[in-house]
Order: structure tokens, then C-alpha cells, then sequence
């Protein structure tokens, strides 16, 4: 093979360098989508945005009426450190289920998962689309039914 | 059949079915594959030259690269992903970046020191196996990623999928296209040269396959709503995404001009593949008719539910003939190394299936029934089976015997068949005689009363399996005893070289050496090459050149 057309050696590693810290940059600061609070992932955002400000009254604001609440409006492990995308929109009018993924920032990584993924289901009432049916960040917590 | 495992029992039955068909092919493939490529890198490692034994395999190093570049390649997508993807909900993608940044700084550097090493080592060692086998391991991994990203996108574009990273496209596709290009520069060399592009030729041919399967049944579903009226029309997106991403990457890498003879690797992907579509081929044909018999002659629901498995038996049939054609022809002619494995392997799978089958049709036939007759349509699919496994074995059984007997019965593949099949069939003789005398001795003790209709699959087991076991030892004694007659024929080699060095000695005393000198030093024979000329002499009369890049062999007339 002919060496003159050889790269130098030290090119792909700086390249791949450059891409790395240009992809570091690009995730630290691309600002997250805004969603239309009126959809059902402008629900879910406005909720995840509430719980991990810590602002857990308004979080409760977007759980359903007449379904299984939990004890509680703090969470189990307070206000969560995470990372959430959205993954997939299913439902009408009436119902609606989003799938996200969610990235624990503060799981330690030898110690199990950090990522992995939610459903809501949430259900179009007079002042916006709720959210039913919570698990998580209320895992641990007793469902109680309305009186 | 046995109950499945705790785990799989939890599964719904056709998921559960279909766990356990795929578990068992997947098993089957890889039990095949790893074989036939430690063979091949036993033989690689035996025939190389003192030059490459310096270098050893270089296998370490080059798994070690593998791993790093595996490392680095799925660090590098999940940075891409966290940082590229849409949709962001809310928050900074810290973890994933940290994670990702951590797998990198620790892979990328040993990838680029190891990366460098190695290239520097291919250029004094040139053949050693670790680099096909590094290329190929890298094909192999991110070959599957890519084309998986592949489906993933184009169901998220037919909008049925969850939201999917089109990084993962350019990252995986980025890094097997960089592999080819550096296999461009510094092609493998040795029998395993080949294995970078059969493992890209077959991982593509997988996924040509799923997608033409897939775009066909579509078809055929439109097709046959249109006409009957079908609920069930599987959606296209995928299927058409795979076989078109499998094809051009098949073309590449399939159907270009191989620029050295056939490798034992090569024969062994041919004569596999070969095999594969044909039982695909067969079992669909089964399906097939056995649908339209059992419409005549069973019990049928309407004609629309009862025919609704036509469009994928169909696709299956289409697609197995397709590959079995385009296959078929690049075993060669004669009875090469692929073509043997290949009718030995159809032959093998004709008589497991027929042993199993007729079992299925006895236990159908006499199977005792409260009321009325046995099914008829289950009677007639396994009557179909019988024919159908029969006949694959008989067809191919018979070609292996037409050949010349003293040559077939050295054949690798003939003895892996007849030894094989010998043992796996005299196993399962032999454990369903032990089920059957379990339950007469337990009925001569006194314990039971004799029930005669748990031992109706045992039995015939016991005679089916038993009887082919008896015809499997019957081929291999009368091989046995043809070899015999060969090896004490006497034969001529004459050899042309510098010097014949220890070749005399190692030849049986059946064989009569002449030596013609060439008068120059370019053809001295050392120890190796003497034992190289006598296995490729293998006791035929044989006309033999030696000269400074190595032995040439040609037949001879028998003395």
C-alpha cells in the first residue's frame, strides 16, 4: 500500500477527540424541547419539571381526580436528580399513555441501572390532560383510594 | 412433547413455541459455526510456515482490540444518543454523558495503542488469523447493530415504533464501513481470509431473508384480503427496511469475485447456507400441501381461516428456493468438500425427521379416543412429514452412494454423518428401550398393571431409532471394509524435486516412489512438506512437482 496516502498518525485520534467534546458541549447545553402544555406530553413535562424542582404541590395538581393516589405528594426519595426523553405517544382525545426514559444522574453505576423507562397514563379532563395510575417517583408509597 | 423450562412456561404457548424453535436454531447455528471455525483455525495454525509461527496466533491481542473497539463503538453511540437525540423532556443528560464519557477515555486509548500495534505487526506477519478474526468479530457486533437501528427507524417512521436514535445509523454504519475500508487496504490472507466476508455475506443474507420473508407475506396478505377478505395484514415497514439495507450489503460483500480457490470456510458457509434454504424450502412445501389436504380430506373450518398460513408459507417457500438456487450453484461441480457437507447434512436431517415423524404417526394413529376417530387433518400433516422427510433422505442418501465408494468413504462428511447420526440415534434407542423395560419390569414386579398405552411412543422410538442406528453401523463396517481393500492396493508416486529428503520413509510400503531430479536447489522437500505430499497423496497413483513455492500434485495412472 502506498504510504505517502496515509493519514499522520495523530489525525483520527484528534478528530475523534474534537467529536467527542463537540457531542459533550452539544448535550450540556441543547435547552429541552417545549412541549405544548395543553398535549399529553406538555402534561408529563410540566409534572417532571414540578417534581424535580421540587414543587410537589404542583405535581399532585396533575393527578387525576378519583383514582388511586398515593399517601403522599413528596415523593419517596424527595426531589429525583434525572434526565427524561420522550419515547413513544399512544392514545385519542380521551386517553393518552406516554412512554419516556429516564436517566437516574445521581444512581451510582456499579450499583445497578440508572436508566430505564416510565409509562403514564393520563386521561383528558375538563382542565387538562391528568395523570393516573403514578408509580414512580412514588414507588414505595400506599395507593389510597378516594373516600 | 416435554414441558417447556419453569421460565418459558410463564410465556403464552405460540411465544413459548416460538422461544423454543428460535432457541433451538440459534443453538444449532452457533454449535455449527463455532465448529466450523475452529477448524478451520486449527487447520490454519497447522499448515502455516515457520515465518508466521513467530508470530503466533496473535489471537490475544486482537480480541483484546475487539473488545475496545466494541467498548468504544457503543460509548460513542450512547454519547451520540444522549446528546443528539430529540425530544428532550427536561433535564441535562449527565449520567448518560458521564457514562459514556467514562467507557471512552478508558477504550479509545487502547483501542488507538492496539489499533497501531497490530498494524505494525501485519506488516512483518501478514497471515496471521488474529486480524480476519478481529475484522470479522467487529462485522459480526456492529454488522447486527447497524441493522438493527436499521428496523428500529423504519418502524418509528412508519409510526408504529417509539422514538428511535438515528445516531446509532451513523455511528454503527460509520465503524463497519471504516472496518471494510481497512480490509481494502490489508486483506486477510490464509484459509480464514475469507471469514470477515462470510460473516458480513451471512449476517446480511439473515437480515435479506426476515425482510424478503416479511415483504412477501405482506403481498400475499394484500393479495389475499383482497380476495377473501384477511383482518391480519402485517404491517410492511420493517420486512422492506431489512431487505433492502440486507441486500445492498449482501451484494457487497457476497457477490463479488473471491480472488483465491474455495477454503474449507468457504465450502463449510456454501454447503450450510445451501442446506438451511432447502429444509426452509421443504418445510414450507410441507405446509403447504398439507393445508390443501387437509381442506379435502380433514376437518376444515372455513376456507378463509383454514388457508390464512398460506401467504408465509408461501414467502418461506419463495425466499428458501431463491437462496437454495443461488447456493446450490457455488458448491461446484463434482463432489466437492460443500457439496458432500451439504448432502450429508440434508441426509442427516431426512432420517432424524423421519425417525421422529413416524413415531408422531403411530402414536396419532393408535392413540386411544373417547369418542369418534382420530384427526384426520393432525394424521395427514404428519403422513405428509413422513413422505416428505423420506423422501429427503432417500434422495440424498442415494446420491452420496452413487458415488465411487473407495473415495466417499474417506470423505470428512460422510464419516461425521454416518458416526454422528450413529450415536445420536443409538442414544435415543437405547434410552427409550430403557423406558419401556422400565414399565415391563415394573408390571412383572407386581407394582402396576400393564399399561400398554404409555408405551406406544417408546416402543416404536426404540425401533425406528434402532433400526436406523442398525443401518448407520451396517455403512460404517462396509466402509470400513472398502477402506481395508484400499489401503492394501498398491500405488506410484513419482515426485520431481531438488530433494526428496525423508519423503520415502513416510510413504506405506504399498507405494512404489520414484524421484526424477530437477538439477537445481528450488525444490528440496523438509520434514513438513513430506508430510503435506503424503496426505495429499492419499494413497492414489500421483504425479508430484515440488518447486520453490511449494508442491503441485496431479493424478496418476493406476499401476
Amino acid at each position: 500500500m502506498d504510504e505517502e496516502r496515509r493519514l499522520p498518525g495523530w489525525v483520527l485520534p484528534v478528530v475523534g477527540v474534537l467529536v467527542v467534546v463537540a457531542l459533550v458541549l452539544i448535550g450540556l447545553n441543547r435547552e429541552p424541547e417545549q412541549f405544548d402544555p395543553e398535549s399529553p406530553e406538555g402534561a408529563v413535562q410540566s409534572y417532571i419539571a414540578a417534581l424535580v424542582e421540587g414543587d410537589f404541590e404542583t405535581a399532585a395538581s396533575f393527578w387525576a381526580e378519583g383514582d388511586c393516589l398515593p399517601a403522599s405528594s413528596v415523593p419517596t426519595e424527595g426531589a429525583p436528580d434525572i434526565s427524561a426523553t420522550l419515547v413513544s405517544v399512544d392514545g385519542d382525545n380521551e386517553e393518552a399513555t406516554i412512554v419516556i426514559a429516564i436517566t437516574d444522574n445521581t444512581a451510582d453505576p456499579l450499583n445497578g441501572l440508572s436508566d430505564f423507562q416510565e409509562w403514564f397514563n393520563l386521561v383528558n379532563e375538563d382542565d387538562g390532560w391528568k395523570i393516573r395510575q403514578l408509580s414512580w417517583p412514588y414507588w414505595d408509597q400506599v395507593c389510597e383510594m378516594p373516600s | 412433547m416435554e414441558d417447556p423450562p419453569a421460565v418459558l412456561a410463564l410465556l403464552g404457548p405460540g411465544l413459548r413455541d416460538a422461544v423454543l424453535t428460535i432457541g433451538v436454531l440459534a443453538l444449532l447455528v452457533f454449535v455449527a459455526v463455532v465448529g466450523g471455525v475452529t477448524a478451520v483455525v486449527i487447520r490454519a495454525v497447522r499448515g502455516r510456515g515457520k515465518r508466521e509461527e513467530e508470530a503466533g496466533l496473535d489471537l490475544i491481542p486482537y480480541l483484546i482490540l475487539a473488545l475496545s473497539v466494541i467498548a468504544a463503538g457503543f460509548a460513542l453511540a450512547a454519547l451520540a444518543r444522549a446528546s443528539l437525540t430529540p425530544d428532550r423532556l427536561i433535564g441535562r443528560p449527565t449520567g448518560d454523558l458521564a457514562g459514556a464519557l467514562a467507557a471512552l477515555v478508558v477504550a479509545a486509548p487502547i483501542t488507538y495503542l492496539l489499533w497501531r500495534r497490530q498494524a505494525r505487526r501485519r506488516k512483518t506477519f501478514p497471515a496471521t488469523p488474529g486480524w480476519p478474526v478481529y475484522l470479522a468479530i467487529i462485522e459480526l457486533v456492529f454488522l447486527i447493530a447497524f441493522l438493527t437501528a436499521v428496523s428500529q427507524l423504519a418502524d418509528f417512521l412508519a409510526g408504529e415504533g417509539e422514538q428511535t436514535a438515528w445516531t446509532d445509523l451513523l455511528i454503527y454504519g460509520g465503524i463497519v464501513a471504516f472496518h471494510w475500508w481497512a480490509e481494502r487496504r490489508e486483506a486477510p490472507r490464509g484459509d480464514i481470509g475469507d471469514l470477515p466476508r462470510l460473516v458480513g455475506s451471512g449476517v446480511a443474507l439473515v437480515a435479506l431473508s426476515i425482510g424478503l420473508i416479511g415483504t412477501l407475506e405482506w403481498l400475499f396478505s394484500v393479495a389475499y384480503g383482497a380476495l377473501w377478505g384477511l383482518d391480519d395484514v402485517p404491517d410492511p415497514a420493517i420486512p422492506i427496511a431489512l431487505a433492502t439495507a440486507g441486500a445492498a450489503i449482501w451484494a457487497w460483500r457476497w457477490l463479488p469475485s473471491w480472488e483465491e480457490e474455495p477454503s474449507v470456510l468457504r465450502n463449510f458457509y456454501v454447503g450450510f447456507v445451501t442446506t438451511f434454504s432447502l429444509i426452509m424450502t421443504v418445510g414450507a412445501g410441507i405446509t403447504i400441501i398439507a393445508t390443501l389436504l387437509t381442506f379435502v380430506f380433514g376437518e376444515a373450518g372455513p376456507a378463509v381461516d383454514h388457508f390464512d398460513a398460506l401467504p408465509l408459507a408461501l414467502a418461506f417457500a419463495i425466499v428458501g428456493w431463491a437462496l437454495w438456487f443461488h447456493h446450490s450453484r457455488r458448491l461446484g461441480p463434482g463432489r466437492t468438500a460443500g457439496r458432500r457437507g451439504y448432502e450429508y447434512a440434508m441426509a442427516a436431517t431426512g432420517l432424524g425427521a423421519l425417525v421422529g415423524s413416524t413415531t408422531a404417526l403411530v402414536e396419532a394413529v393408535f392413540r386411544p379416543t373417547l369418542a369418534g376417530t382420530n384427526s384426520g387433518s393432525t394424521l395427514l400433516i404428519i403422513a405428509c412429514a413422513v413422505i416428505a422427510s423420506g423422501w429427503v433422505w432417500l434422495t440424498f442418501w442415494r446420491k452420496a452412494q452413487a458415488a465411487p465408494r473407495a473415495e466417499e468413504a474417506r470423505a470428512l462428511p460422510r464419516r461425521i454423518y454416518l458416526i454422528g447420526m450413529a450415536i445420536i440415534l443409538g442414544l435415543t434407542a437405547a434410552g427409550s428401550l430403557i423406558a419401556v423395560l422400565v414399565v415391563v419390569f415394573r408390571a412383572l414386579l407386581g407394582e402396576i398393571e400393564a399399561d400398554t398405552g404409555s408405551l406406544r411412543i417408546p416402543v416404536t422410538l426404540t425401533l425406528t431409532a434402532g433400526l436406523a442406528t442398525w443401518h448407520l453401523f451396517d455403512q460404517i463396517r462396509a466402509d470400513g471394509s472398502g477402506l481395508k481393500t484400499i489401503e492394501s492396493k498398491p500405488f506410484a508416486v513419482t515426485v520431481v524435486c531438488s530433494h526428496p529428503g525423508t519423503l520415502a520413509t513416510l510413504f506405506p510400503k504399498e507405494a512404489t516412489i520414484r524421484v526424477l531430479y530437477r538439477g537445481d536447489d528450488a525444490g528440496m522437500i523438509d520434514e513438513e512438506m513430506a508430510s503435506a505430499i503424503v496426505a495429499a497423496v492419499d494413497r492414489r497413483s500421483s504425479l508430484v512437482w515440488v518447486d520453490e513455492s511449494g508442491f503441485r500434485l496431479a493424478s496418476a495412472r493406476e499401476p
